[in-house]
């Protein structure tokens, strides 16, 4: 009996943003960034082309191509197709902003339950960190951090995760003070139990759904923060693909009327980045919901 | 301590201090409880009664060590609690339970009642998982919550207030403790579910001989359950007796009070004992007896001279000057003579 019914619960709970209220919202987000998630995973069989291959005849590889049939976003200068780049940059996008969303994520959701359950100096110290650096232009500080520790996308994801951080830890910590504060934390004292248990099978629980709406927030951020880095060129070096390496690129092109190469790079980087925060929209629509008794 | 003593308080004192610091508006100090001493025995009940305010949870919360007392001694057991640390404490804690009187906010929401209810057990490594879950399920059988089975995976959002509580009681009462302090367990509950969860209370207590502080600001539900009576009034103790002779033949007069305010369903003709006003400020203590101001026996030494909780005949305890005279109540329901003057 027990198994089921527990197999029943998380399969109840993960189906739950689905239902009621936001629904509609968190759904369209899913779909979008499940669209790109497939995108990242079977880039060889989606893009048509590789994202380094000269996809047109020698003579017309100089200059960018409109779009066609056989390219239906156009191509870069040197022949890239457009399309098949922005395939294959979906790799690097998602790599970096789910490493440093889950990064920040597991360093600022820990952080923010002890400082906002113990308080204290800890608590003083840890804040006064946080909000030194939540003080800080997000993408400022990700170059200033990336710069230090080279471009890459795994060092990238590491400067975006510092940028986060203070985001679920503010978050975390304000909902823990108040919950701490609540009958059933009091009745976790009577019944005895270490604080160990309070923290992870009470107060936990109960700030879950916040961090995941964090989640959503600071994963939009950071696709656009991302596409700064790559921007400046510090994930990857061209000409391997990233929406944000492709902008800048392809910047010269806007004075020559040719727009398909940065549209499309940014249309992918704006979807994305909508996809994220309709999901925690619709996500945070239901919890508040939930919350009222 | 002689046998069968549970529980001993004595000048149990907790202030809050409100306001003062910066910008903090003027620095009061609100006395909750203020000097009460007790003793409780093994399988007894103690009625905690007064009007809001009297500092009853204050105090049921300070027996517990879930605040911490300003001043006094609580021995449970023998073992002086008072200022044991958390940590010595913790191993202690499933001897001596809870019951809250809000039963919304006393359930972790997100938490399934069975897991809820097995969870003491776990933490406490008093049995394995299972047959945690298997006490969880009988336990949830004894309070009513049927099929175990279908409730087990509830959450508390999906549950009535009475059935809340029936999950709250049965979480206490899987340690099998020897001391609970239920503080209003049934005034948040709907009133057709209120007699068979102080039954289950009272069904509880025969079993594991459990010692109960029962606080409420009910006098009716206090004659059910209560074995004696302590009433309380501005963090201190007025009156202590047998429940049953406490409320038919009150001695202090904010028992009488009390107890002629109480509405009935049998007395037709109700006479009230009236007394003035509202209970005072706890931060703003009247001085001499702090019930004077209200009383209507008050004298010129009750603004004066605090009385101290004397023995009154009987294993009664009043603290007043001027007590009522034996056997005043009844008399006085019945129609005759006035409110006695002093």
């Amino acid at each position: 009996m027990a198994g089921e019914s527990r197999r029943a619960r998380i399969l109840a709970g993960l189906a739950a943003p689905f239902r009621g209220p936001g629904r509609g919202l968190f759904t369209a987000g899913f779909i979008i960034v499940m669209v790109f998630v497939v995108m990242a995973i079977f880039a060889p069989w989606i893009a048509p082309y590789g994202p380094t291959e000269r996809s047109v005849p020698l003579k017309l590889a100089a200059e960018p191509q409109p779009p066609s049939w056989g390219h239906p976003m156009g191509t870069f200068q040197l022949g890239y197709d457009v399309f098949s780049r922005i395939v294959w940059g979906s790799r690097v996008v998602l790599y970096v902003v789910a490493l440093s969303a889950i990064l920040s994520m597991i360093i600022g959701v820990p952080l923010g339950l002890v400082s906002g359950y113990y308080g204290g100096a800890l608590d003083r110290a840890l804040s006064m960190v946080m909000d030194s650096i939540y003080a800080f232009p997000g993408i400022v500080l990700a170059i200033a951090v990336a710069s230090v520790l080279g471009p890459s996308p795994s060092n990238a994801a590491i400067s975006l995760s510092v940028v986060y951080v203070p985001t679920f830890y503010r978050m975390v910590r304000g909902q823990t003070l108040e919950i701490r504060e609540s009958l059933y934390v009091e009745a976790a004292r009577a019944l005895g139990f270490p604080d160990r248990v309070t923290l992870l099978g009470h107060i936990l629980p109960n700030v879950a759904p916040t961090t995941l709406v964090v989640f959503g927030l600071a994963a939009t951020d950071a696709i656009l923060t991302e596409a700064g880095l790559a921007f400046f060129g510090l994930t990857v070096s061209y000409p391997q693909p990233d929406w944000g390496l492709d902008l800048r690129m392809a910047m010269k092109d806007i004075l020559n009327g040719v727009w398909w190469t940065t549209f499309f790079p940014g249309l992918a980087i704006t979807l994305l980045a909508l996809g994220f925060a309709l999901m925690g929209e619709g996500f945070s629509e239901r919890y508040a919901i939930r919350t009222e008794r | 301590m002689p046998a069968g003593e549970i529980l001993v308080v004595e000048g149990l004192k907790k202030y809050f201090v409100k306001g003062g610091g910066f910008l903090g508006g003027p620095r009061r100090v609100i006395k909750a409880v203020d000097g009460v001493s007790f003793t409780l025995r093994k399988g007894e009940t103690i009625g905690l009664v007064g009007e809001s305010g009297s500092g009853k949870t204050t105090t049921g919360r300070l027996v517990l060590r879930l605040l911490e007392p300003d001043a006094g001694r609580i021995l449970f057991e023998g073992v002086d609690i008072t200022h044991l640390p958390e940590s010595k404490l913790r191993p202690m804690r499933p001897r001596m339970q809870m019951i809250y009187q809000d039963p919304y906010w006393s359930l972790n929401p997100r938490k399934p009642v069975g897991e809820a209810i097995a969870e003491p057990l776990i933490v406490h490594r008093l049995a394995s998982r299972s047959e945690a879950r298997e006490r969880a399920l009988e336990l949830l059988e004894r309070v009513g919550l049927t099929p175990p089975e279908d409730f087990y995976w509830r959450i508390p959002a999906q549950l009535s207030g009475g059935q809340r509580q029936r999950v709250v009681i049965a979480r206490a009462m899987i340690l099998k403790p020897e001391l609970l302090v239920a503080d209003e367990p049934v005034s948040m509950v709907d009133v057709s579910m209120r007699a068979e969860i102080l039954r289950l209370l009272k069904d509880f207590q025969r079993e594991y001989g459990l010692a109960m502080i029962f606080i409420t600001h009910d006098l009716s539900v206090a004659r059910l359950v209560a074995d004696r009576i302590m009433v309380m009034y501005l963090g201190r103790i007025v009156e202590a007796g047998p429940a049953e002779e406490v409320l038919r033949d009150p001695r202090h007069p904010y028992t009488a009070a009390l107890i002629t305010a109480a509405p009935s369903v049998r007395r037709r003709r109700r006479r009230r004992y009236e007394i003035r006003g509202e209970i005072a400020d706890p931060s703003n203590i009247p001085p001499g007896c702090r019930f004077h101001p209200r009383c209507p026996r008050a004298t010129e030494r009750c603004s004066r001279e605090e009385p101290s909780l004397a023995e009154a005949g009987d294993g009664r305890l009043v603290a007043c000057h001027n007590p009522l005279p034996r056997g005043w109540l009844a008399k006085w329901l019945e129609g005759e003579g006035q409110a006695p003057e002093a």
